[in-house]
């Protein structure tokens, strides 16, 4: 149990690290420039937000602006509770760990909204405001596409969903459903094409009015956050700990490093559609092809 | 000791700085922003240190100080190329020819060592507004909506339809002029439902590009210049416009790389610009781009003139004519759509062929004081075309895009002060 | 023990929700009541349930929050403002839900044996929702889903008749007064300039 509690974290820490990492070589591969220090940068820029003063503005709803990065990363580490290291060895080993899944991104949710909202400011706010649009269907989306991936495990647990994908990957089996999953973690981390929240035309969005201490919470609670879907996509859809010869936790860090490529790769390699556009997207493409993944599923199951 | 570790730590970050841009700051900003020991970034609350680029308006040191407030502790601020504020004591300052890149990462290491003492409010620290609420929860007065906290309005004005039908509530607020999304200057008062701009005044208008005498459009003035060197400056800023362009589009690496790109061209060195135009195609900045965003109908562009015009299918370029480019083959090249996406397309077409025009040109020159196609449109005079009724509807986003689609000039003329709308 | 503090929890944030002084703070407050419920269908061996409520209720009360701060006028919610009104209705109501509720609560007779270990809660669950109850169930998710589509058709101001507003007139500011705010008469062709 308590190997389990500290490797919990260290999934956190180093997860966070390593998605700061793949940033800043991404960063520099595009930008075509050295990318010397990128291991390091993290720590260092650690620092630098812990020597600030964290301020205040007027009138903000400092409970709700102090707690809400805190509390994102509550559910980052909520979601990676659930992630099955090896047959058995899980944290929260729930009937119901899908569902508590779907809990954490309803609650991200919440949680962004409130950091943007609290903070009594212009830029922050519009940020709150897209969010709550974006994330909703997308969230909606990532919901009939767990589903769809509940189905052959006959199980709403995620170690029974591991299990189900001994014969068969669930990314062969529903070739649907691993990218639309991908496009949830953009937006539960608000990154890149996705990034509505903390958006560069808002000058950092909800995040715009935070400095110090709590910034760096929010900064790597956002960062968690990403390693904790890749961990979760990894397992739902790549077999989690499944595959030969090397040892299952091995197996899952593989999978999730080759997601958090991906996912770090797709967060800077595209632009940012205007947030109505984006929701016609999400609605009337996107949606549609959820449910059609969830419908290929239910026929497959059958 | 724990504290010391966590400077010396501290300080191996690149120095956060926000910048504050005044007249004819922003080029060389640009530049700087290119060093690796350096972010520049977008909130005055992520800064560590104000980097002051720029001889500042009388109007606009009130917002200076209001956003040197805004810095966390330990802060300070460099001047760069202008003269420091006369209450600040010993001020740091750095001369505009000169790079600030080591004074900048020297006072970042000073100010987390404790080598340099952060510096105090500019103002008072009180509301801007004082608080006027009454009744238990400072509701403003009796009922449930309470009464007129602020001395507003509280039931909704009638609004115009913009999106949905669905009004929202409107909030006022004035933008800049150091807010980095919009041209350097520039202040404007936008009255906002949400996200969508219902109306739009000019406080303060924008900078006009500003004259250097070693820059070759304005070299040419004074001295025979050859081809090359105007070629070179046109695609340089034609990248720097489309990297500001794509900086609102999420694309911070890439428009890094215009930026340097800029920089590359500047300083001589041969670039093919296919491989970046692949890139930004690949990243989807042009679909990105709503269709029929802030388009220009055919009179419109001909008063802009320059690069604006040409988006909007309007073939009228002084090198056509001119003698220097007459064995270039040059061949003026046009948009058709008018729009955002199309000035986009026509900055980047430019760059490209500016390049090809400089590598073809040998040691062509062009005459002291002949006419010469500059980057941007017409200087002068106030156009009566306005910037603030393009934006009436658009999405806050999209209302930046719109105006970071115009170069300089073209904005300062569609942004002039103390003209009321018609 | 567990189960006192998530009570103390709900009933707690149940009440501030009437103490506070903007619509989203109440919203998320009736939230945290309602976290705290979800944690104790947990502690009854609900999984699904405890987990669904959270996760529903995270939803319902986002979209809440802002439809009422966009219903309302009230900027963003951040301006402070009376959460409480039609005392006497409300104080009525309340009472008669309470003895309700008191009186259902004192006459069902509730299980006392716990749950086995093994059951397939979530399994049994499904059954019951799915067969016995399934119209209740269905039926409740369609009247929902027309109410909202409704709220959404009524609040627009365009409608297939023309703009919903058309010759409405503010409510005025004291009893009796002049109507608040623009008149829609003073606007001329429904565009908003921007006078210094």
């Amino acid at each position: 149990m308590t190997l389990l509690i500290a490797s919990w974290i260290a999934v956190l820490l180093f997860g966070a690290w390593c998605v700061a990492v793949l940033d800043n070589l991404a960063l520099a591969l595009i930008e075509r420039r050295s990318a010397a220090g990128a291991l390091t940068a993290p720590l260092y820029g650690a620092a630098a937000l812990l020597r600030q003063q964290q301020n205040r503005t007027e009138a903000p709803d400092l409970l709700n602006w102090k707690l809400a990065p805190a509390l994102y990363l509550g559910l980052a580490a909520a979601g990676v509770a659930v992630v099955p290291l090896a047959p058995g060895d899980i944290l929260a080993d729930l009937q119901a760990g899908i569902v508590l899944w779907g809990a954490v991104e309803a609650l991200t949710v919440v949680v962004v909204f409130l950091h943007g909202w609290s903070a009594n400011s212009m830029l922050a706010l519009i940020g709150a405001y897209r969010y709550v649009a974006i994330g909703l269907p997308v969230m909606l989306l990532s919901m009939f596409v767990l589903i769809a991936a509940a189905l052959p495990a006959e199980s709403l647990a995620v170690s029974a969903i591991v299990e189900s994908q001994r014969s068969l990957w669930n990314v062969v089996r529903q070739p649907l459903g691993l990218p639309l999953f991908l496009l949830l973690g953009l937006s539960l981390s608000f990154r890149g094409p996705f990034n509505y929240a903390d958006s560069a035309d808002l000058a950092g969005g909800t995040a715009a009015e935070v400095s110090g201490a709590s910034r760096l919470l929010w900064e790597f609670a956002r960062l968690a956050m990403l390693a904790a879907v890749a961990a979760m996509a990894s397992t739902v859809f790549l077999g989690g700990y499944l595959g030969p010869v090397l040892p299952g936790p091995l197996w899952l860090l593989l999978k999730t490093a080759a997601l958090l490529i991906v996912l770090v790769a797709a967060s800077h390699l595209f632009a940012r559609l205007s947030p109505a556009r984006m929701l016609t997207l999400l609605w009337v493409v996107l949606l549609p092809l959820a449910f059609v993944d969830l419908l290929w599923a239910g026929v497959v199951a059958l | 000791m724990a504290m010391s570790l966590l400077g010396r730590f501290a300080a191996r970050a690149p120095v956060p700085v926000f910048p504050a841009v005044g007249r004819d700051g922003e080029v060389r900003l640009d530049v700087l922003s290119l060093a690796p020991a350096l972010r520049v970034v977008d909130s005055p609350r992520h800064a560590s240190i104000l980097l002051v680029s720029g001889d500042i308006r009388t109007a606009d040191r009130d917002s200076l100080a209001r956003v040197h407030d805004q810095l966390a502790h330990p802060r300070a601020t460099l001047w760069w190329g202008t003269q420091p504020r006369a209450d600040t004591g010993a001020a740091l300052t750095v001369a505009a020819a000169e790079s600030p890149e080591t004074a900048l990462r020297d006072l970042y290491r000073r100010l987390l060592t404790g080598g340099h003492t952060s510096e105090t409010h500019w103002l008072a620290d009180e509301p801007p507004n004082p608080w006027r609420g009454r009744g238990d929860h400072g509701q403003g007065g009796e009922g449930m909506m309470g009464g007129v906290p602020y001395g507003r309005m509280m039931p909704m004005p009638p609004t115009p339809d913009l999106r949905d039908g669905l009004a929202l509530d409107v909030y006022t607020a004035q933008f800049g002029p150091f807010l980095p999304q919009l041209p350097p200057g520039l202040v404007l008062e936008i009255t906002l439902q949400g996200d969508v701009i219902q109306s739009a005044a000019v406080v303060r208008p924008p900078f006009l590009p500003g004259r250097d005498a070693s820059a070759p459009f304005d070299r040419v003035l004074h001295e025979a210049t050859p081809v090359a060197a105007i070629e070179r400056a046109r695609a340089a800023h034609h990248l720097r416009c489309v990297a500001r362009l794509l900086g609102i589009l999420q694309l911070a690496p890439q428009a890094a790389r215009c930026r340097r790109t800029a920089l590359k061209i500047e300083r001589g060195g041969s670039i093919d610009l296919a491989p970046l135009r692949k890139t930004l195609r690949r990243a989807g900045a042009f679909a990105a781009i709503p269709a029929g965003l802030g388009p220009i109908d055919a009179a419109w562009a001909a008063e802009l003139g320059g690069p604006a015009a040409r988006a909007a299918d309007q073939a009228r370029d002084r090198r056509e004519t001119a003698p220097a480019y007459r064995n270039l083959d040059f061949r003026t090249l046009c948009q058709s759509g008018g729009d955002v996406r199309a000035r986009f397309t026509q900055w980047l077409d430019e760059a490209e062929q500016a390049l090809a025009l400089a590598r073809a040109a040998g040691d062509a020159a062009i005459e002291k004081g002949a006419p010469v196609e500059t980057p941007w449109g017409h200087r002068a005079p106030p156009s009566v075309y306005r910037l603030t009724d393009m934006l009436p509807g658009l999405e806050w986003g999209e209302a930046l895009l719109t105006i970071a689609s115009f170069d300089a000039a073209a904005v300062c003329r569609m942004a002039p002060l103390g003209i009321e709308n018609p | 023990m567990v189960f006192w503090v998530f009570s103390a929890v709900a009933v707690v944030a149940g009440w501030r929700v009437f103490c506070t002084d903007s619509m989203v703070r109440a919203s998320f407050l009736l939230l945290v009541s309602f976290i705290a419920v979800g944690a104790i269908m947990l502690l009854l061996n609900a999984p699904y349930l405890g987990f669904a409520t959270i996760f529903m209720m995270g939803v319902e009360m986002m979209v809440m929050a802002l439809f009422m701060v966009m219903f309302m006028m009230n900027p963003a919610g951040l301006n402070p403002m009376m959460m409480v009104h039609q005392h006497r209705f409300s104080i009525a109501a309340g009472a008669a839900a309470f003895v309700g509720l008191a009186i259902a609560i004192f006459t069902t007779g509730f299980p006392h044996d716990p749950v086995a270990a093994g059951r397939p809660v979530i399994h049994d669950l499904g059954r019951e929702l799915l067969g016995p109850s399934m119209l209740i169930f269905e039926s409740a998710g369609v009247t929902l889903l027309a109410t909202m589509v409704a709220s959404v058709i009524l609040s627009s101001r365009s409608g297939r008749f023309g703009a919903a507003d058309e010759g409405s007139v503010p409510p005025p500011l004291e009893p009796g007064g002049e109507p608040a705010g623009r008149r829609p008469d003073d606007e001329g062709g429904g565009h908003a300039h921007h006078h210094h």
